[in-house]
This record gives C-alpha cells, sequence and structure tokens, in this order.
C-alpha cells in the first residue's frame, strides 16, 4: 500500500511536470527541518546551508517506519518571518553582504516537525516524536566578478524594459504586463548559482524533539536535543560572456562539512555524542546527487552514517527525495538500514499562503 | 511625507517651491532584488540606469511639467517574489517618499512599476 502511495504521488507530479521547466530544484526546496536531523528522517545528515522562503513543507516517509499505514507520517512546516513581509529598504548589496545582524534576520527559519514512531496496537497507544527547530545562515565574502558581471546584464535588462514604456501619456495610468521570458530567466538562474560561488556559506542550527506517548500532549519525554554549525563552499563553475550576455553553466560541485553536537536522553544513560561528517554535492537544475559520510564519536556505540542521496525536480512545486545507506547504529531500533524517500512540497514559489497581506 | 501603497502604479503632485536648489530624485529597489528605471521630463529622456540623488532640474523649470519614472524590478532575489520600489523627492518645497511594492506571481519574473509625478 505505501508503494501504491509514492507511485502515486510520483505519477502525479510527473504530470504536474510536464508545464514546469524554469524552476530549479534549488529554489524550490527547503531544506528539512532540523528536528527531522534528530529523528533520523532528514534525507541527508550534513544539509547544506540554504536561504529560506517565507513558507515551506515537508512530507517525509522511511521504509524502515515501524507503522503499517501508507500516508507519510513525517511532516514539517518551516516558516521564515523575515520574508513573510516587504522590505522596500533592503538593498541588494544589504542583502548579498550583510553584517552578522541582518544575517541573523533575513536567514532565520523556524520550523516545527512531528513523525509517527510507532503505530498503536492492542496493548500500546501511538508514540509520536515532535520537534522543534531553528537555524540562520551568513554568506560571507565578496561577491565574485562573474556574479557582479550578470547583475549588471540583469540591470541593463530591466533598463531596456523600462525605456520600452517610454513617458506615460495623459490619462489614468495602468500597471504594464509583468515580464516574464527564458533569455532573463536564464540569467537569473546562473546568477541565483553564481552568488554562491567562491563563498563561504555558514549556517547554525538548532532543535529539540520530544516523545508524546497516545498522542497526549500531557504525556511527553524529551528524547534528543543538539546544535550544530555546518559551512559549505561552492566551487566556481560558471562562465559569462560580457559581449554576447551568455552564461555557461556547469553543474555545481559543493563542499559541506557539518560539527553537531546532541544530548541523547532516549538511552537509559543519557549520551553526548559528536557528529563530524562531509558531504559533496553535484547538482544541475533539475538533479542533485551527493554522497557524505558522518562519523559519530563520544557515544557509548561509536559508530558511522554512509548515504547516498538523490533529489529530483518534478515540478515547479514539488520535489522527491531518496536516501539509501547505512545509518547509525543507535538512530532506529529497527535497524541501521537507511532508506527515506520524500516528498517536498515548496509553498513559498506559488504560496499557498498568500503572504502579501 | 511618506506612503507605502500595495501596487504597481503611482500619480502624485510635487510642489517644487521657490527655491534655487535643484530637485533630485532617487529610486531604491528593496527586498533584496535587482533592477532599472528610466526618466523623463514630458517626453524627454532624462536619465537611466540606477537612480540615487539625480538632478531632475530646477524647481522653477520644472514646474507644470510631469516627470515619468519607469521601474522593472527582476525577482532575483531566491528567498521572496516580493518586490518594492521607493522614490525619494527632495529640493522641492518639502521631501516626499512613495514606496510601491507587489509580489510577483511567478519566481524570475519582471515587475514593471511606473510613477508619473506632476510638478506644480
Amino acid at each position: 500500500m505505501k508503494r501504491l502511495l509514492i507511485v502515486s504521488t510520483v505519477l502525479l507530479a510527473i504530470a504536474c511536470a510536464a508545464v514546469a521547466e524554469d524552476i530549479k530544484i534549488e529554489d524550490l526546496k527547503t531544506p528539512p527541518s532540523p528536528a527531522f536531523v534528530l529523528m533520523g528522517i532528514a534525507p541527508s545528515a550534513v544539509e547544506r546551508p540554504t536561504t529560506p522562503r517565507a513558507l515551506g513543507a515537508s512530507l517525509l516517509s522511511a521504509l524502515n517506519d515501524s507503522s503499517n499505514s501508507s500516508a507519510p507520517k513525517n511532516f514539517a512546516l518551516d516558516v521564515a518571518p523575515y520574508w513573510l513581509r516587504s522590505h522596500p529598504k533592503l538593498s541588494y548589496k544589504q542583502y548579498n553582504q550583510p553584517g552578522f545582524g541582518q544575517a541573523l534576520m533575513q536567514s532565520l527559519s523556524i520550523s516545527l516537525a512531528a513523525k509517527q514512531q510507532t503505530a498503536a496496537t492492542a496493548t500500546a497507544p501511538a508514540t509520536t516524536l515532535g520537534g522543534v527547530g531553528v537555524r540562520a545562515s551568513w554568506l560571507l565574502g565578496k561577491p565574485s566578478e562573474i556574479e557582479d558581471q550578470i547583475r549588471v546584464a540583469i540591470e541593463e535588462a530591466a533598463v531596456s524594459e523600462a525605456l520600452k514604456g517610454g513617458a506615460a501619456t495623459s490619462g489614468p495610468l495602468t500597471a504594464a504586463p509583468l515580464i516574464s521570458n527564458p533569455v532573463n530567466t536564464k540569467l537569473i538562474d546562473a546568477f541565483r548559482s553564481a552568488r554562491y560561488e567562491g563563498r563561504w556559506f555558514i549556517e547554525g542550527a538548532a532543535a529539540s524533539t520530544a516523545l508524546f506517548t497516545g498522542n497526549d500532549a500531557e504525556q511527553s519525554t524529551h528524547q534528543k536535543s543538539g546544535f550544530w554549525l555546518t559551512s559549505s563552499y561552492r566551487m566556481n563553475r560558471t562562465s559569462f560572456d560580457t559581449t554576447t550576455k551568455t552564461v555557461t553553466s556547469q553543474p555545481n560541485i559543493d563542499l559541506v562539512g557539518v560539527l553537531r553536537w546532541i544530548s541523547d536522553h532516549t538511552g537509559t544513560v543519557r549520551t553526548e555524542p559528536l557528529d563530524i561528517g562531509v558531504r559533496v554535492v553535484w547538482s544541475t537544475a533539475e538533479l542533485e546527487i551527493s554522497a557524505e559520510h558522518v562519523e559519530r564519536r563520544k557515544s557509548s556505540n561509536n559508530s558511522a552514517r554512509t548515504a547516498a542521496v538523490g533529489e529530483f525536480k518534478l515540478s515547479d512545486t514539488v520535489s522527491l527525495t531518496a536516501t539509501f545507506g547505512k545509518n547509525f547504529k543507535d538512530e532506529n531500533p529497527n535497524g541501521n538500514l537507511l532508506a527515506i524517500f520524500g516528498v517536498h512540497f515548496g509553498v513559498g514559489s506559488k504560496p499557498v499562503v498568500d503572504t502579501s497581506k | 511625507m511618506s506612503e507605502v501603497i500595495n501596487d504597481r502604479v503611482l500619480e502624485r503632485n510635487y510642489a517644487v517651491g521657490s527655491g534655487a536648489g535643484p530637485v533630485l530624485l532617487s529610486v531604491i529597489i528593496g527586498d533584496g532584488q535587482i533592477g532599472g528605471s528610466a526618466v523623463f521630463i514630458d517626453a524627454n529622456q532624462k536619465a537611466k540606469g540606477q537612480i540615487t540623488h539625480q538632478d531632475v532640474g530646477a524647481p522653477a523649470a520644472l514646474q507644470g511639467h510631469h516627470m515619468t519614472v519607469r521601474t522593472v524590478v527582476f525577482d532575483i532575489n531566491e528567498q521572496t517574489n516580493k518586490t518594492s520600489v521607493t522614490y525619494l523627492l527632495t529640493g522641492g518645497a518639502g521631501d516626499a517618499e512613495y514606496t510601491l511594492w507587489f509580489e510577483a506571481p511567478q519566481d524570475k519574473m519582471g515587475v514593471p512599476y511606473t510613477a508619473l509625478f506632476t510638478f506644480v
């Protein structure tokens, strides 16, 4: 039944993909809630720092979930409060090279996550893991020469469009049509990617989870808390011809590292494992493939997680993620096979919730 | 004077007064987006590009004329589809600040704004 649901979701999303060609996977996804990392169901344990949209939602289904239900039982909702309203005084330069305080405000996201841990049986009530997470990031360094060149090209395209309108004639003003053309879209895609090239992107995250028995808010026990630092570096891969205004983009290659401290209360004795991990990410507009390895130390059961992660954009609002590999020994009582299938719904690009009011 | 309006067009009068100093225009593109502008006095192009403290003329010479400011903002900010333009006018009888904002219905769109000022 679970497979049937997954296949149905894939077919539905592929149908949507027929009309979705101009949104990159990078634009679409909000990374899973930090709480998902502590729950052991995040597609990757070494998530690349990102820039969250105002709202994001995730559904994830781990194939080794103990429940027999067909529906995904893992949900997360992310909110980036800063982007819920307009910021008319925020120039691109302030946005792109923020001070620490501004970086914190514009990248802060708060998320809530829930995972059904066990289904109800004749003798035991259902248990649910709930979690809360926060994260914020800081893009360091100066923009690359390529980014500056593409920015100038976009500004020139804007001026060219503005000049087309000419002086306003008498009578009530009418709004000019919105502009959407593939040339500008390609420039913007390249610009967004080039923005990270040759720069360090640092993210801090924290999360805490609790186990609720019988879905009763009064019956909760603290499970895990943790905080971590992630850093990534994108290699320079884009080139731009200033004469012809054409971009030559190669697939992105990102190098990511994480240092994570966890306070684990799930065993009889509290442990405080330290995770040190690395990840290499290769990505195009529609596809992202990565490999990661995380060593867990200072725990009673030192182990490692090694995984391959694939993500595929199906439509402007839906991406699929799949993770296979070996998990930490103590992460899941049902075994250390890592098999996670996820569907991500990005509600930021075409908001389901109107954030303009 | 300051106004914030959820729209893409603006029509206002600007009192130039009788001062000697030039009327200056700045166009600020907000929400971390980028774009460019074209400025016309009546039918004549006055300036284009990034408009910062642009001298648009002496108060006495501007009286009775119109200034059109067309700005296109491209949604390059991956964190929001919101776009905004703020017009700052100084050097007249007083300072004026008008902000227009609009949320693009799709990512990466170009959002045109038009402001028409009549100098009185």
